[in-house]
């Protein structure tokens, strides 16, 4: 109890007498610990596989036990969901081989309500809603030489034979393996689903995703689910495996910030210097002298760092997050506890050389440094 | 001579502190510097496209060259610019970029792997970084023959402006004659790239390449290789600027006949997903060294106060003695500033010789995490964070000074 009245007097008179400098030294813990919330969320908390493929890790692929209709209530369901994109696997075959295909064979395609992509063309259009009966390639199948791009660009229309649907072909597109083809050849019955994809509109937490993945394995049983979690699990445990290394490198760099303002405490601890004489001299012991300094220290930051995590919280959606480059990945309260923890930590170590200073000198060598 | 003797003694007790500072101002200013080079660099295309293109433009790209063998002929190569030659007299169409190229085999060349020559359009030229040295062509064939060219790469950063170059194209000899140099940033446009999500980077490319500017004498040494000048990049892919004016209609027509030859892509929006990358590009680079910039300048505010706190009683002693308030306020300035000013002035000396030193091979920084560009501009970002800091020191000395005078000290002192 006197220990905290001294330390409760301490304060006070810092306050007083250094106003101005005490300021400084919150202000400089408190900008050295909103750098840090930062580069923890940005470099530390998140996984960069997820930051730049968001909308991969929200994909969720079910391979059909056997194929169903477009017209199907589950894909409705799933449709509240995310956006739902369903594939058929049939044989393309066209009249004249020579022309466009290299050899008849089993191909996919793919559909989605409104057949917008967001792919871009290389060759002719994509733009499906012309044409109920059209087909658009993708480049893996030029690149894999199934189909001729010359020969494409040789004749005026190109015919195939899917499913035994007659579809013109209207273009290339950019990306994915598979061509693509009108929703409503789904929707009127002329092709069937085999399997689909849910994307959602973010990511799930591992647990919510394993969770969601269960769901789906109810909603269509004897199909196989496959969670991005799982199929891109490597990845995300190479990347955890990193994250120790660079929560480390991160409180390095708090540390090199905070001990740049530690002169500033070393200073309030040296205007006490002739308090804490007269305590030595009238038997108070080392450590009580270093536990009260640990202390003042200890408050006056956790006063900052606690200040600079509410301020991060407040103005989290009005500030920080645009200047984040992860911002697909919130901070959640278990990473301000481990940010105010590690960041006390972290003070509490800035403060070790002039404590371990102060332990060292006698109280006669305290008495002449204060004279 | 009395003042400088205070001031050396001064320095002398705070030695191991004032090495720390300037340590930690090194550091924070080389960080700073280099996260704006970063960004400059990555910068460079996005604000060339954004000055050159005023109204629509369009990237035309054909991809069946990657499944050709590439054995063009004369006769492809002549479709593709009986195309390109329709466009430019289209009233909607304002500008065609276009760039081809040829392998020059040099006479003096060792290993006989010789340089690409690229030839470009003059609209082209608009998209090339500022010269490191020597001047844009006055005219792209000498009244001798020989060939202007702008020499591109690390490799040339010494060749003198004039130097004539003498080399084998297809079998032809002939005479290039340097008029300017580039290797600082050592990057030049090119439509060789291809993604479904084209962005600004995909169309520069780093040396080391030799420039040439089209007319018909350039043309025909180019063209007189058609399977290279058509490979890859040269004519199978150019970008078309429209004017500003032009109607819907008339971009929408170009477009759908050049489907039937390949795909396009709208330059707005290359340019916005280009925007898009930059931005994270300054967030990634920026916001560490800018958050230890501000740590740093709260840093030295608060040694400034301490400093003068700390030497107040000595300066009350000095002010009976007839020391100015002036002079003390200069004092703690000069004594911060020690610090300062040799961090300074090497982060100078590091931006302006930084290339130098990556040509000499003396340093490879930047050559593989990412290229940094620094010109005579950038030490004033370092000159002026130290301008900034001293201010922020004579703030605080003024602030300190007014709030205690050295009489007040004094008699405090003897209380």
């Amino acid at each position: 109890m006197k220990n905290v009245y001294i330390l409760w007097n301490r304060l006070k008179t810092h306050f007083e007498e250094h106003f101005l400098l005490v300021l400084l030294f919150l202000l400089g813990i408190f900008s050295s610990t909103l750098f840090y919330i930062y580069y923890y969320g940005d470099y530390v908390k998140p996984s960069s596989f997820i930051t730049g493929l968001e909308s991969v890790i929200s994909q969720y692929k079910i391979v059909l036990s056997e194929p169903i209709s477009a017209s199907d209530d589950r894909i409705a369901s799933l449709e509240e969901k995310g956006s739902v994109t369903v594939y058929s696997t049939e044989l393309l075959s066209a009249d004249n081989t020579d022309v466009i295909l290299k050899s008849e064979s089993e191909y996919e395609v793919q559909a989605k309500k409104g057949n917008d992509f967001g792919y871009t063309a290389i060759y002719g259009s994509v733009d499906l809603n012309q044409n109920v009966s059209s087909i658009i390639f993708s480049y893996s199948d030029i690149m894999m030489s199934n189909i001729s791009l010359e020969n494409l660009q040789a004749v005026e229309s190109v015919e195939v034979s899917y499913g035994g649907v007659s579809l013109t072909v209207i273009g290339v597109h950019s990306m994915g393996l598979s061509g693509c083809v009108p929703y409503e050849l789904f929707e009127n019955g002329a092709l069937s689903v085999d399997s689909l994809q849910v994307e959602l509109p973010g990511h799930l937490s591992q647990n919510e995703s394993a969770d969601f993945v269960i769901s789906l394995q109810n909603m269509f049983p004897e199909s196989e689910v496959i969670d991005p979690y799982v199929y891109y699990g490597n990845y995300l445990k190479a990347e955890d495996e990193q994250k120790p290394m660079v929560l480390i490198k991160a409180m390095g760099l708090m540390l090199l910030a905070v001990f740049t303002f530690m002169f500033l405490a070393k200073y309030l601890f040296d205007m006490s210097l002739r308090e804490n004489v007269v305590y030595r001299l009238v038997g108070a012991e080392r450590a009580d002298i270093v536990l009260l300094a640990l202390g003042e220290i200890l408050i006056l930051a956790a006063t900052s760092v606690l200040s600079a995590v509410f301020v991060h919280i407040f103005f989290y959606d009005s500030f920080f997050e645009k200047i984040r480059i992860s911002s697909n990945q919130p901070y959640i309260a278990s990473d301000y506890l481990i940010i105010a923890s590690s960041s006390l930590l972290v003070c509490v170590i800035a403060c070790i050389p002039f404590l371990i200073s102060f332990w060292r000198k006698t109280v006669i060598q305290l008495k002449n440094d204060v004279e | 001579m009395k003042r400088i003797l205070l001031w050396y003694h001064s320095v002398k007790s705070s030695i191991f502190s004032l090495f720390v500072l300037f340590l930690a101002m090194v550091m924070v200013l080389f960080l700073f510097s280099n996260a704006i080079a970063e960004y400059r660099y990555e910068a460079i295309g996005y604000e060339r496209f954004s000055a050159a293109f005023e109204g629509k433009g369009l990237f035309f790209t054909d991809v069946s060259s990657a499944t050709t063998d590439g054995n063009y002929t004369i006769e492809d190569v002549e479709q593709r610019l009986e195309v390109i030659e329709s466009l430019r007299q289209n009233p909607s169409v304002a500008e065609i970029y276009t760039e081809t190229h040829v392998n020059a085999i040099l006479e003096d060349d060792e290993d006989g792997y010789g340089v690409m020559v690229r030839c470009y359009s003059p609209a082209m030229l608009e998209l090339f970084p500022e010269l490191s040295r020597g001047q844009w062509f006055q005219e792209p064939v000498n009244s001798d023959g020989s060939i202007n060219i702008i020499v591109c790469g690390s490799d040339y950063w010494d060749v003198p402006i004039g130097t004539e170059i003498k080399a084998e194209v297809s079998e032809k000899k002939v005479v290039f004659r340097v008029c300017g140099v580039l290797y600082s940033p050592e990057m030049i446009p090119m439509f060789g790239g291809y993604s479904s999500n084209m962005y600004l980077d995909m169309f520069y490319k780093e040396g080391p390449h030799f420039v040439i500017s089209e007319c018909e004498e350039t043309m025909d040494l180019v063209l007189s290789d058609p399977s290279t000048a058509f490979s890859g990049t040269a004519y199978n892919n150019f970008l078309i600027e429209f004017e500003k004016n032009a109607r819907e209609e008339d971009i929408n027509s170009v477009m759908d006949s050049l489907k039937k030859l390949g795909g396009c892509q709208e330059m707005s929006d290359i340019l916005d997903y280009s925007g898009m990358l930059l931005r994270k590009t300054f967030l990634s680079s920026m916001m560490t060294p800018l958050f230890l910039l501000g740590i740093s300048f709260i840093a030295y505010f608060s040694i400034s106060i301490l400093s003068v706190q700390k030497r107040l009683y000595s300066y009350s002693v000095y002010y009976l003695l007839g020391y100015s308030k002036a002079r003390m306020v200069w004092s703690t300035v000069c004594h911060i500033g020690i610090a300062l000013i040799p961090a300074v002035l090497l982060n100078v000396w590091y931006t302006l010789s930084y290339r130098t030193w990556v040509m000499r091979g003396i340093m490879e920084i930047g050559k593989t995490d990412a290229e940094l560009y620094f010109d005579s501009f950038s030490p004033w970002f370092a000159v002026g964070a130290a301008v900034f800091l001293f201010l922020i020191t004579l703030v605080a000395c003024l602030g300190v000074l007014r709030k205690k005078s050295p009489t007040d000290v004094w008699r405090r002192s003897k209380e």
